[in-house]
């Protein structure tokens, strides 16, 4: 990432080996669309490239800087074809309940993945899915409101207990 | 949002605050230590969320990108060197002096002290801030830029003359001053910004006046690393090239 930074491109070319697959993931689970999701995918990877200088290791790993970046202008996207779409076509076609596993078949499965998705298995019901429609589905917290017919602020507090609840299982510092 | 603002914070790092609420959160995370470390954790697990997603990206994807980075520049790193102000304002050549310059002394002397109770009233007014900010944002969109870059900083001024915040973007070289209950300024008189630097030059950054019921908004653009302090003061109509009156309003802000 420090090579990056400073304009070499060898670097980069090492970089985009080991992160592409789980930026395009990432924004394949937010968007589905495989065509929408390459050209997101490729807007985020020259972005990395761009904002490289100004990354900050002090707020995480680049990991953590460049997946945060990514799902960002994956929601950013969603929600730019969603003002041109009829919102309830576009949800109405979704399992809402099991966002997680609903492509297990099609990802990876590794370690990390096992790892996540016991974590996941351990957080209430309510959790689980406020975490996964946000995350992975790419719904705000008043449609992840309106999809689960529960409170804002329980939906809010939910999304919160969820996190710490998955970063001590997976033993995150930040 | 009230009081729970900071419950926040699992929301806003799964990417599930509208736009809106996202710019507003990161204002209060400008300003909220606590809240900051949790979404840096919370982000470094949403990480996790996503490496359990990872799935091979397309052939061809790898040279489109690479070509395209040959053709970007990358970005400069954060903390702009030069001083820029407004082109109209003309910054004082090093070697002028003016004669005497109260206020900016106190306001650059006791800094630290000052700026302590500036950010310990910040929090305050944060959840008025995010009020008033939806009242003029439709009348100033770039405020709304402002408050969502990644590195917004806001300030609140102290003084005589009304309530009012200073959001400013380093990376953006640019903020505004928004100010709620500030009468408009005496008749032939208008209000004129200052940015005052470590070395207690006054450089004007605009005039503006308040609305009959109290607000105003003005645009600054400029680079704040030599800047220490922002003065607002009354000026006669067309504004002075250095400051004429005490200040009705300042805030510490290095």
């Amino acid at each position: 990432m420090l090579r990056t930074a400073r304009g070499d491109q060898a670097a980069f070319s090492d970089l985009y080996d080991e992160i592409s697959g789980t930026v395009f993931g990432v924004i394949r689970r937010v968007l589905r669309d495989p065509s929408h999701s390459e050209e997101v995918t490729q807007e985020v990877l020259v972005e990395v490239w761009q904002q490289a200088p100004r990354f900050d290791p002090e707020r995480g790993s680049a990991k953590t800087w460049i997946l945060t970046m990514a799902h960002r202008r994956a929601i950013d996207r969603v929600r730019s074809v969603q003002a041109s779409r009829d919102r309830d076509e576009f949800v109405g076609h979704r399992d809402r309940s099991r966002e997680f596993d609903e492509v297990a078949d099609r990802v990876e499965t590794n370690l990390e993945h096992e790892q996540v998705r016991r974590s996941l298995e351990a957080l209430t019901d309510l959790q689980r899915e406020a975490v996964e429609l946000a995350y992975y589905g790419g719904y705000t917290y008043r449609e992840v409101a309106e999809l689960l017919d529960t409170p804002l602020g329980t939906v809010k507090t939910r999304m919160r207990d969820g996190l710490i609840r998955l970063r001590d299982a997976l033993g995150v510092t930040a | 949002m009230t009081a729970d603002i900071h419950t926040m914070t699992g929301a806003y790092a799964l990417d599930a605050l509208d736009d809106h609420e996202r710019a507003m959160f990161e204002q209060h995370l400008a300003v909220c230590d606590a809240c900051k470390r949790e979404v840096d954790e919370f982000q470094s697990t949403a990480a996790h969320l996503g490496s359990a997603a990872h799935e091979a990206a397309p052939a061809g994807l790898k040279a489109s990108v690479m070509a395209e980075i040959d053709r970007t520049r990358q970005a400069s790193p954060l903390r702009p060197e030069r001083v820029e102000v407004q082109p109209d304002a003309a910054s004082l050549p090093d070697n002028v002096v003016p004669l005497r310059r109260p206020w900016f002394e106190k306001v650059i002397a006791p800094a630290a002290a000052v700026l302590a109770i500036a950010v310990a009233g910040l929090s305050v007014t944060v959840s008025n801030l995010s009020t008033r900010l939806a009242e003029v944002e439709s009348a100033s969109a770039g405020i709304t830029q402002v408050a969502s870059s990644s590195d917004v900083v806001t300030f609140a001024f102290d003084g005589s003359a009304g309530q009012a915040q200073l959001i400013w973007s380093p990376t953006r070289g640019e903020g505004y001053i928004v100010a709620s209950d500030m009468g408009p300024a005496p008749d032939g008189h208008v209000y004129e910004a200052w940015l005052i630097t470590a070395d207690g030059r006054a450089i004007p950054a605009g005039l503006f006046d308040a609305a009959t019921n109290g607000t105003a908004t003005h645009h600054m653009t400029g680079d704040m690393g030599e800047v220490v302090a922002i003065g607002i003061t009354v000026e006669p109509e067309g504004g002075s090239e250095q400051p004429t009156s005490d200040p009705v309003m300042v805030t510490q802000v290095a």
